[in-house]
């Protein structure tokens, strides 16, 4: 048991209520000099205060009042009262050692002596527990309030609404949370009416502050502000407090990032559809096992007349579809490897008439994959060229039958020339059968020059069959020609010529090239034939092959020490027919040289020749590099 | 005395005809010619031949390419079917040179392809070819 301390000031009063004041644990009771300082203590004031004995005798009793009442003077008031009526009832928020509040109702009671003289007084106090309570929880919750309040990544900020009649709608700030400023970069307006603040503010913003505070409804909405460089936010806003106070509390985001990032994913898919719609191929996109069709642009729309797409079944839009598309799109998503067709044959029926016609498509088939990497569709990227096959089948027959009918023409008109020449032949020989010697040697002259015409005219079909064909082939191989190899056989071609001729022929290494060497092979054979036969009299023959690289293209030449020619003939040389001598002087078709430009021409090359009479002549042709 | 060779020739062209004769003269050969003006000439003579009271197949066939009605790939594919005539030398004759026309009488079975050439002294060569073709023959 605690003894209530003895003061060294006399005491008055009864032994009874010293023992109570001691007992009573929950009551507050300490007793102070006439000054206000304190002079004993319970345990209560431990327990309720948190002060020790130490620290609490000897102190002013200012120490547990809050600073309000202690500026008010209340311990004063309190004190005089009681000197000057016997005792003061008190109530209300006293401060513990901690800052704490704590709420106690009791009495001051003035001690006197017998003479009336004022001693000091007596304090006693309960601790109102419920009330303390209350202000506990109280304080607990605007704590959390206070944590959440500066703690919310969001801006928070409290609106007073002024919807007074005659008097324009406006609003103000009167408190804001840390996050405040981040999200409102413009800064805090806080106490400064809005109208004027911002006198551009759109006026939304005041009619919905005005219906949430006169409502209670709470609203959540994204607008944007241009007063604030057209930032963009999300807002909620509720009715704080009593409606008469017209406070709005606003909870926001500024958007502004994530409304400029929507716009922007807007505008790209907004592309990418104009795109897809504009794009000449056809697209579509599929999903699921079943290839229910999600998108599909006009191109493809455009391939499947009148049929309903988007969201069907691919099975079930173009049902006649083959067995190798299936397979393909099987594959695609089966394995996740892309499918790639040239020249794909997909029979359907395009124009909805019952009849599958044929079609063909260049087309990918390309898989869709999810973010974990599984294919969940496919999408089908194609160009119809079923024209281009039509036109191409169309001119392979058409190739066929010229080949066929030059064939045939070649036949037909070297078969009478035959029967000219045999029997022109024999013609002379029976004639050596008589004795009339004279009209023998005219008709041998005669017979002659009718052989000479049969020779040239079987040259001529001969030459034109082979400019035909360079024509015509469809065949046309364009692959790696060795012009090594092209040469080889040019020169096994002209050898027995060379031989005749006493010619010497030399190269250089030659490359490989985009060609092909059969072709090629014949160019240096004309080449080299007008080489030999055009040569000076009296001058052994020489020519010189030799090739130079020029950027991605090879330069050949055929250089001989001939005739030559003037430079001005130079193009006419090249033109079917075009001969610049006589045929007494130098017999020939004027094809050779058209067969040489013809060929070069189809390999996507140029063919020309520099020269000048009596000095020899250079043929050149370019050719693309061959590939490695 | 050896018997004369003889020989079947498909030709429309009377001055082959003449030209062929020839070139057999020039290089000595005994023959009988039976000169069959179409194609389907020669396919009425070749269902003459049979055993026992028919004609005798003949020893060799000089057949042009170009023979009207039936020409002599046709013919010849007729030919090689025969119970007959098998197993005969046959030899197509054309003008043309191309490879096509070789490709195809080789493929139809002949024994050679002779391109008729429009120098006297080279078509005479024929009678030199026959000769080797019927000398490899098993008599």
């Amino acid at each position: 048991m605690t003894q209530l301390v003895q003061p060294d000031l006399p005491v008055v009063d009864t032994p009874l209520v010293e023992i109570l004041v001691a007992e009573l644990g929950d009551v507050l009771a300490f007793r102070t000099d006439a000054g206000g300082f304190t002079t004993d203590w319970n345990p209560g004031v431990e327990r309720i205060l948190g002060y020790g004995r130490a620290e609490w005798v000897g102190q002013r009793v200012h120490l547990i009042f809050t600073p309000g009442d202690r500026a008010a003077k209340k311990p004063e008031r309190d004190m005089a009262k009681a000197a000057r009526e016997g005792r003061a009832l008190t109530a209300g928020p006293y401060q513990r050692g901690d800052g704490s509040l704590l709420f106690v109702e009791g009495a001051v009671v003035a001690l006197k002596d017998s003479h009336g003289t004022l001693l000091g007084f007596y304090n006693v106090m309960r601790d109102l527990a419920e009330r303390n309570e209350a202000e506990a929880a109280r304080r607990q919750s605007e704590e959390t309030y206070r944590n959440l309040f500066n703690g919310l990544d969001q801006g928070f900020c409290i609106v007073e609404v002024k919807t007074e009649t005659g008097e324009p709608l406006d609003y103000r700030v009167i408190e804001v949370n840390p996050a405040f400023e981040k999200q409102s970069p413009q800064g805090n307006a806080e106490g400064r009416w809005i109208r004027e603040r911002y006198p551009q503010h759109e006026e939304r913003w005041f009619e919905i502050y005005r219906d949430v505070a006169l409502t209670g409804e709470p609203i959540r909405f994204q607008e944007r502000s241009k007063e604030l460089e057209t930032l963009w936010f999300d807002v909620y806003a509720f009715r704080i407090g009593p409606p008469q106070q017209k406070h709005v509390g606003v909870i926001f985001t500024n958007i502004t990032e994530r409304k400029h990032s929507e716009q922007a994913l807007r505008d790209s898919v907004e592309r990418v559809e104009q795109v897809l719609a504009q794009a000449p191929v056809a697209i579509v996109v599929f999903r699921g096992p079943e290839f229910v069709i999600e998108l599909a642009n006009p191109s493809y729309q455009a391939l499947v007349q009148g049929r309903e797409l988007v969201g069907r079944r691919f099975a079930e839009v173009v049902p006649e579809i083959g067995a190798d598309v299936w397979a393909a799109f099987h594959h695609v998503m089966d394995t996740g490897e892309a499918v790639v067709r040239e020249e794909f044959y997909v029979p359907y029926d395009h124009d909805g008439d019952g009849i599958v016609e044929d079609h063909w498509f260049n087309l990918v088939y390309h898989p869709l994959r999810e973010s974990d990497g599984t294919v969940s569709g496919l999408v089908t990227v194609c160009i119809e060229v079923t024209a281009h096959i039509r036109a191409r089948q169309d001119l392979e027959l058409v190739n066929r039958g010229l080949e066929e009918f030059a064939h045939v023409a070649s036949h037909d008109l070297q078969e009478p020339l035959r029967m000219v020449r045999c029997y022109t032949q024999l013609l002379v020989e029976s004639s050596d059968d008589e004795a009339t010697q004279v009209v023998t040697e005219e008709r041998r002259l005669f017979a002659g020059f009718i052989e000479n015409g049969v020779v040239r005219m079987e040259t001529l079909i001969r030459d034109l069959l082979a400019y035909s064909r360079t024509v015509h082939s469809l065949d046309l191989d364009v692959c790696n020609a060795s012009l090594e190899t092209a040469l080889s056989h040019a020169l096994s071609a002209v050898e027995a010529r060379a031989a005749e001729t006493a010619a010497v022929i030399t190269h250089e290494p030659l490359p490989v090239v985009r060609g092909d060497e059969a072709q090629l092979s014949h160019v240096f054979q004309n080449l080299l034939s007008n080489a030999l036969k055009y040569c000076t009299p009296g001058q052994q023959p020489q020519v010189h092959i030799s090739a130079e690289l020029q950027a991605e293209e090879w330069i050949v030449s055929v250089r001989d020490n001939g005739i030559g020619f003037e430079s001005k003939h130079a193009a006419r040389i090249f033109g079917l027919f075009k001969r610049l001598h006589r045929d007494d002087e130098y017999p020939g078709t004027g094809l050779g040289l058209a067969i040489c430009k013809r060929i070069i021409e189809r390999y996507g090359g140029r063919i020309w020749a520099d020269s000048e009479p009596l000095a020899g002549a250079t043929f050149r042709f370019s050719l693309a590099a061959g590939r490695q | 005395m050896r018997p004369r060779l003889q020989i079947l020739l498909g030709e429309d062209n009377l001055g082959d005809v003449l030209l062929v004769r020839r070139a057999l003269n020039e290089h000595r050969v005994e023959y009988e010619l039976h000169t069959m003006r179409d194609g389907s000439e020669a396919a009425l003579f070749m269902e003459g031949v049979q055993e026992g009271g028919g004609l005798p197949c003949p020893d060799l066939f000089l057949l042009d390419l170009n023979l009207p009605k039936l020409d002599g790939c046709e013919l010849l594919v007729l030919l090689r079917a025969h119970p007959l005539c098998g197993d005969k030398p046959v030899i197509i004759i054309s003008s043309s040179g191309a490879e096509s026309d070789r490709r195809r009488a080789t493929n139809a079975g002949a024994t050679q392809y002779y391109q008729k050439p429009s120098d006297l002294k080279e078509f005479m060569k024929l009678g030199a070819l026959v000769r080797e073709v019927v000398k490899a023959e098993p008599q």
